[in-house]
């Protein structure tokens, strides 16, 4: 066995390691490794460590990956180092101040509690509620350290398709994050997680597997049909979880893509009853859709990816304190930040409402290149680059910038394209006119604070619309819902039956629609 | 000459690509040097700023949009010429998966370079890679896979080539998120790569 000292922050510790073993994959599984998007396959160079002394020679993969400079230091990716000898290495912590914790009403004698939660492939959102007054008391927003192994579903499923381990190592990695964001919230407001007598978990299907521990197959493999979709309630401790005498249920999903989170957020926003014309989005990683007229519900959902929720921007962030979320123009940037704080990030309603400004200055070009040239001198000194990449600083002190990439915008335009794309092809398919839509839901960690005409303005929506509510994060809502009531866990199973999942990817054109819906219009 | 051109599809602006073309096709030009130095020289660099991560996917994307803007205009021209490509590619996911942009970029950028590809798509099992060999004259096999699980295909496939005696007359390249170029070498396949540049450019490196 050999030893690794690891350093991360100011926190010293030792693992064993077997020679030979991958050294991002023991960094992996005891925790050290916050994200990395490709999983250990070095190609995203997140899993960069600093080998203190005697550094092993460097890849190429490092020399891809790296700077000079930073090999010269002794820096090297974790995922192409095989253990050999002893080592002292430091690992980086980039969870910067993505999660935060909420108390929503000061009370002092609970006795009963309920536990709702949303385990999102990017973001956990719970909320304790008092069973008696049936009140929200404290709320917490975590990463999901599933993330570490894999940025997105597909790289999770490829992580725990690999061997039983894995698919241990993601169910445990999971689980112990909701056990601590239970023992953060509890002691905050006094109760012992024991006392928690009802949980309701809604998630999409994978990561409902994931927390179960089933084995992946029939989602990873055409034809992508699980039959797992609503499993039996079962008690805390069952699973390990700290409210180990809660009674556990899960919301049920209707297909491998439409989940547990979107037919419980569609439930809360009573879309089963609904009469009129109504499209229920949830612009979370996996960008579900559901389209209801005349009883008739039609589903699909799109890889949108992260960048709603704030992660994979440079200077994103969760829509909590210091958030920048409202972004105008007059004579020069204008914005807000959530609770007025000082800024620390830019949330989802934020990079909506930055796009829609850029675009309208003339400032990114069809093909999303962002002009470093600007005639209006109040942007002009906002436009530099900042670590090679051309960007547009939104806020500068001398303690933190506040800016967005070249590549964020990327990653914008991927989002957006995506989103796009299922919106044109639910309405194509059904033959829907726009102006038939009464209203429009939009779901998502936004925050309150999303600006909706820039919805269309930045491109997500292929047409204008009056009737478009936001309405967070409805999966937790869902969640609520059952907890509280009984007959609502009735609702959401019916509703799930009476789903009409399509395939997008089925659709021949989806790939050229694809990539025309990657194009910004340009002055709208 | 061709400077606007490549720059128009290197940019991303379809409509000008378009333009150009049909002005080059207006004024005599050979559709064989359109496609060479105008449309497959915008690629190229894009490919090498793609590979040098200066440029995302979806400024590739992009550019390959600019690309077939001006490439549908010259196809038909080439085709009743008799235009002899590069070489003749065909390329599949071996099992599975539905869509991929990874392997889709590949094709983009191979036609780019000038290569005739055959896209089998996705679940694609050894019949249609024998199938792409013997009636469609392809002369390089290129397999992607997504999971460290259907990697095994990949030899498979391989071995199903050798046993129809057409081993030695195709390269076969292979690539995709968990593969690495060690698997290559193991399964007995002439080249991994791992971008849809360098793919491009190993292609018409084995045909030459």
């Amino acid at each position: 066995m050999k030893r690794i000292s690891v350093i991360k922050g100011n926190i010293e510790s030792e693992i064993l390691v077997s020679k030979g073993e991958n050294l991002y994959e023991e960094l992996a599984k005891k925790g050290f490794i916050d994200s990395a998007p490709c999983g250990g396959r070095g190609k995203c160079g997140k899993c960069k460590i600093e080998i203190i002394e005697n550094a092993t020679p460097s890849t190429e993969s490092d020399v891809e990956h790296l700077t000079p400079k930073e090999i010269e230091r002794g820096f090297r990716l974790a995922c192409k180092i095989i253990v050999s000898e002893d080592l002292s290495i430091r690992v980086f912590d980039n969870t910067k101040d993505f999660g935060g914790i909420v108390v929503l009403i000061e009370k002092s004698d609970i006795e009963d509690a309920f536990f709702a939660l949303d385990i999102g492939t990017t973001t956990l959102e719970g909320v304790i509620i008092d069973a008696v007054s049936k009140e929200k008391i404290i709320k917490s927003v975590k990463l999901n350290p599933q993330k570490a192994f894999g940025a997105d579903v597909f790289s999770r499923l490829n992580f725990s398709l690999e061997s039983e381990e894995n698919r241990l190592l993601l169910k445990e990695s999971v689980i112990s994050e909701i056990n601590m964001m239970l023992e953060n919230m509890c002691t905050e407001i006094g109760i012992d997680s024991t006392n928690i007598s009802n949980m309701a978990i809604s998630a999409n299907t994978t990561m409902i597997h994931m927390l179960l521990g089933e084995k992946v197959d029939k989602l990873a493999f055409a034809p992508f049909e699980t039959d797992f979709l609503a499993p039996n309630d079962f008690i805390g401790r069952d699973i390990g979880l700290r409210c180990e005498n809660a009674k556990v249920h899960i919301s049920p999903a209707a297909s491998s893509f439409v989940g547990g989170d979107i037919t419980a957020g569609a439930v809360s926003l009573g879309l089963e009853e609904e009469k009129h014309t109504t499209l229920f989005m949830d612009l979370g990683t996996n960008g579900e859709m559901i389209f209801a007229r005349q009883g008739r519900f039609a589903a699909c959902s799109v890889a949108a990816g992260p960048a709603f929720e704030g992660a994979e921007i440079e200077c994103g962030m969760s829509a909590l304190s210091g958030a920048i979320c409202k972004i105008g123009y007059d004579e020069d940037i204008v914005f807000e930040t959530i609770d007025e704080k000082s800024p620390k990030g830019i949330c989802g309603s934020g990079l909506i409402d930055i796009m829609a400004v850029l675009l309208k200055l003339g400032l990114i070009d069809e093909t999303g290149k962002l002009s470093m040239v600007s005639e209006i001198p109040n942007i002009q000194r906002r436009l530099r680059k900042i670590d090679d990449e051309d960007c547009i600083v939104l806020f500068e002190d001398e303690k933190k910038s506040v800016y967005l990439t070249q590549k964020d915008i990327r990653n914008f335009q991927l989002a957006k394209a995506a989103i796009r794309t299922g919106i044109d092809m639910l309405i194509e398919k059904h033959e829907v006119n726009p102006s038939d839509i009464d209203t429009i839901y939009i779901a998502g960690g936004f925050g309150s604070h999303l600006q909706v005409e820039n919805l269309f303005r930045c491109g997500i929506l292929p047409f204008k619309h009056e009737n478009i509510e936001v309405v967070g994060n409805t999966s937790l809502k869902g969640s609520v819902m059952s907890v509280i009531c009984e007959e609502a866990k009735i609702r959401i199973y019916n509703f799930s039956n009476k789903i009409e999942v399509f395939l997008l990817s089925k659709h021949p054109d989806f790939q050229n629609q694809f990539i025309e819906n990657m194009i910004f219009e340009q002055n709208i | 000459m061709f400077a606007e051109l490549s720059q128009a599809v290197k940019s991303g602006n379809a409509g000008e690509a378009k333009r150009l073309t049909e002005e080059f096709i207006g004024n005599g030009v050979e559709p064989e040097e359109i496609l060479n130095n105008g449309l497959i020289t915008g690629m190229m660099e894009i490919g090498v700023l793609f590979k040098n991560n200066e440029v995302y996917v979806p400024e590739v994307l992009i550019a390959a949009r600019a690309m077939y803007a001006g490439l549908d205009i010259i196809k038909p021209l080439l085709a009743k010429k008799d235009f002899k490509s590069k070489g003749k590619v065909a390329i599949g996911t071996v099992k599975g998966d539905l869509h991929d942009i990874g392997k889709n970029l590949v094709c983009m950028m191979m036609e780019g370079s000038g290569l005739e590809v055959v896209d089998l798509e996705t679940d694609v099992g050894p019949d249609k890679f024998i199938h792409a060999v013997k009636e469609e004259g392809a002369q390089i096999i290129a397999m992607s896979a997504l999971l460290t699980t259907t990697m095994p295909e990949m030899k498979n496939i391989i071995d199903a080539l050798e046993a129809e005696g057409l081993r030695d007359k195709v390269k076969i390249m292979i690539g995709g998120a968990p593969v690495t170029a060690a698997y290559a070498e193991q399964i007995g396949a002439d080249a991994y790569t791992d971008d849809a540049a360098s793919a491009a450019n190993k292609a018409i490196e084995l045909l030459s």
